[in-house]
């Protein structure tokens, strides 16, 4: 098993083995890692485009009781900068990103207590009703069971109940490391084990959603356990071909409990190339700009990436511990000139909308993310009163006058 | 024969590139290819060795600040209003710096103040080397009346050209910029640090990833006559910076001095220049800003 054997079974599009791949991410040099995983995405994507969708990020609440030690965002129960978003406030959003040419939401939030399954279920309900044609693309694995738990319903059901609801897709997010030893230091096991997250996205599947897949690495893990979250996720995939996406960031310590330094820009890409080479039965795999910058996120188009992401026009997870990059629609599509491709506009199926649609309207450039509320703005949805609460904090806040935005 | 595999075999044999031979290498869609024999060009000057320098500056005018101790070089920056001041200022500098190399002014500004001064740019520089100064910080070789005249210039009056750079993007073909540049090199013969990349950011339109690996790796392929290919370490960023030293880049500048507590979530500045080296499978040598090594 010599490097050059592996690099000439990628390079016939053989599957890779755990050990092949790690042999591969641990000796081969970048360049040829490099090489591999472009002659890859080639092979899939031949006519040189890149997608990128136009959508927001929003994190309708930042209570969470999961309390992830790699996570910046969350908030406690009861404290006083936790939010829960109004129905208005996730209205104006998706208004905002319609008039710049988006096409859905990214809705995520944290495991609130005080959010009841009836809760998602209104709001896609009522969402869906303003905005037939808009997509939800909504939630996470961990959610997903956090409502299970809650409602004391079967994952199956509960997914059920959401498509019922409204719900389009599921994005791939708390996945981190697949893998139970990572989990339980990350303090993460508790919202989703390993097999539990693997299982909500075959139950998605199975109820005929498509979803994404992710990987946030460089915190406890090896290099075997990168190696095998991947390729467990590519087992499911040869299951149920579900995935329609593969996205990887770097873990982003600042305001953490768990501290540390970032992964650098070339182990970033080094893993880019190796997932692409892994997940064969992948289509598309994401450059993470919004944890790279642009420029490294850019690169990622000559390292196994197809995709450009989001403009995301908000973000507020990553932001909270420490990246800040932005690239609104014109300067995702000059990066992808720039770099030789073709830019063209997807939705989360990855069906092609056509070009760049600052191209054929007016749309104002963006220099700045937005976040989930303006500083200070710390009131409280009047639908909430509606929704029972768990937690003592959470009833009282029911109790005190309520105001809308 | 590949153009690219007849260019490889051209730099294994140190035959000269043709014209033809770098249109073929800015224009290529391979990127990595082309960081790849970039990278090969680096490896036969440096094998895996990179070195980096922290550089602590300091402005023209108000008290000087507490310098630190581990700095490689003590930096000067910003146009002076005269020869005096000028004067002064380095003296002050280097009165403090002990040991620590002085660099100081843009080769640019300091021809404009010859002029303004009426003196001959020699003249200048020579009472500038008398107040203790070493090192001309960079030569903006894009803003330079008469590049080849300035160098010679500085070199005569025995003055180090910290770095060659270019003050903004290269107007016109960047290939024919970096032609222009070895030429230079032919010519002066001295200089010892090219940076390729542009000093100065266009604010709402940066460089792109594609276009920096790109610049830097053909500086190491056509600039072949200046030893180091240099990248900024404050202006590109710890991951650009990083991945250019996988495109031929040997040598990384104003990496920050440790001073005050380190951000959270971030290594002290030394080590996290060393952390980044390291993981691209290369050498950190921590080195001054006259090319000591310091380990």
């Amino acid at each position: 098993m010599t490097i050059d054997s592996l690099a000439a079974k990628a390079r016939a599009g053989e599957r890779l083995s755990g050990p092949e791949a790690l042999a591969l991410y641990r000796g081969a040099p970048l360049h040829l890692l490099g090489r591999l995983a472009d002659a890859a995405r080639a092979r899939l994507h031949p006519d040189r485009i890149v997608t990128y969708i136009i959508d927001r990020n929003v994190n309708y609440t930042n209570v969470c009781v999961a309390r992830c030690r790699f996570c910046a965002f969350y908030r406690e129960v009861g404290a006083s900068d936790g939010y829960v978003l109004g129905f208005d406030e996730i209205y104006r959003k998706i208004d905002e990103t319609i008039a710049v040419g988006g096409v859905q939401l990214l809705l995520q939030g944290g495991h609130n207590p005080d959010l009841p399954l009836s809760w998602y279920e209104d709001l896609f309900r009522a969402i869906k009703q303003r905005y037939p044609s808009f997509r939800l693309h909504a939630l996470s694995p961990p959610e997903v069971i956090h409502l299970s738990r809650l409602s004391r319903l079967p994952v199956a059901e509960v997914v059920d109940r959401l498509v019922r609801a409204g719900l389009d897709s599921i994005p791939g997010g708390g996945a981190e490391i697949l893998v139970d030893r990572v989990r339980r230091l990350l303090h993460c096991d508790g919202k989703a084990t390993a097999d539990e997250w693997i299982d909500v996205m075959r139950h998605a599947h199975r109820a005929g959603l498509r979803t994404t897949a992710t990987m946030m690495y460089g915190t406890v893990e090896t290099d075997e356990e990168r190696i095998a979250h991947l390729l467990r996720l590519r087992d499911l995939q040869d299951e149920t071909g579900g995935f329609t996406a593969f996205i990887t960031w770097s873990y982003q310590p600042s305001h953490t409990a768990l501290g540390g330094a970032e992964a650098t820009g070339v182990d970033y890409l080094r893993t880019l190339a190796v997932a692409r080479l892994v997940l064969d039965n992948f289509d598309n795999l994401q450059a993470s700009w919004v944890t790279q910058g642009g420029k490294v996120g850019q690169l990622s188009l000559a390292f196994g990436a197809n995709d450009m992401g989001s403009v995301m026009i908000e973000e507020n997870v990553v932001r909270a511990a420490g990246a800040s990059y932005c690239m609104d629609e014109v300067e995702i599509v000059r990066n992808i000139e720039d770099a030789g491709f073709i830019p063209q506009r997807r939705n989360m199926h990855y069906e092609r909308l056509g070009g760049p649609m600052f191209r054929e309207r007016e749309i104002p450039r963006m220099h700045n993310l937005a976040t989930a509320r303006r500083d200070g703005d710390d009131h409280v949805p009047a639908e909430l009163m509606n929704y029972p609460a768990r937690s003592r904090s959470g009833r009282r806040q029911r109790e005190r006058p309520h105001s809308d935005a | 024969m590949t153009a690219f595999a007849e260019i490889a075999r051209k730099l294994d044999a140190d035959d000269p590139l043709s014209d033809a031979d770098a249109l073929d290498l800015a224009s290529t869609q391979d990127l990595v290819g082309l960081a790849e024999l970039a990278d090969r060009a680096r490896r036969r000057r440096h094998g895996t060795q990179t070195t980096f320098v922290r550089v602590a500056e300091v402005s023209l005018a108000g008290p000087l600040p507490d310098l630190p101790g581990d700095a490689g070089e003590w930096c000067l920056r910003g146009a002076p209003a005269t020869l005096e001041s000028a004067q002064a200022r380095v003296q002050q500098l280097v009165a403090r710096a002990g040991e620590v190399p002085v660099s100081a002014f843009s080769l640019a500004d300091l021809e404009a103040l010859a002029a303004d001064e009426g003196l001959s740019l020699r003249a200048l520089l020579e009472r500038l080397r008398e107040a203790g100064l070493e090192l001309v910080a960079e030569a903006p070789v894009d803003d330079l009346q008469d590049a080849r005249a300035s160098i010679e210039a500085a070199n005569m009056s025995g003055l180090t050209v910290a770095r060659l750079t270019f003050g903004g993007e290269p107007r016109g073909s960047f290939v024919r910029a970096l032609r222009d540049v070895a030429a230079l090199q032919r010519q002066v013969g001295v200089l010892r640090v090219f940076q390729p990349l542009p000093r100065a950011v266009v604010a709402g339109q940066p460089t792109t990833g594609y276009a920096d690996v790109r610049q830097v790796a053909l500086a190491r392929l056509l600039v072949d006559n200046i030893d180091t290919i240099q990248v900024d370490w404050l202006v590109y960023g710890p991951k650009l910076a990083q991945v250019a030293l996988t495109a031929g880049a040997d040598d990384l500048d104003r990496v920050p001095p440790a001073a005050g507590p380190v951000p959270e979530g971030r290594r002290n500045p030394r080590d996290e220049v060393r952390w980044n080296i390291e993981a691209t499978g290369q050498q950190p040598v921590e080195r001054n800003g006259r090319f000591d090594l310091l380990g």
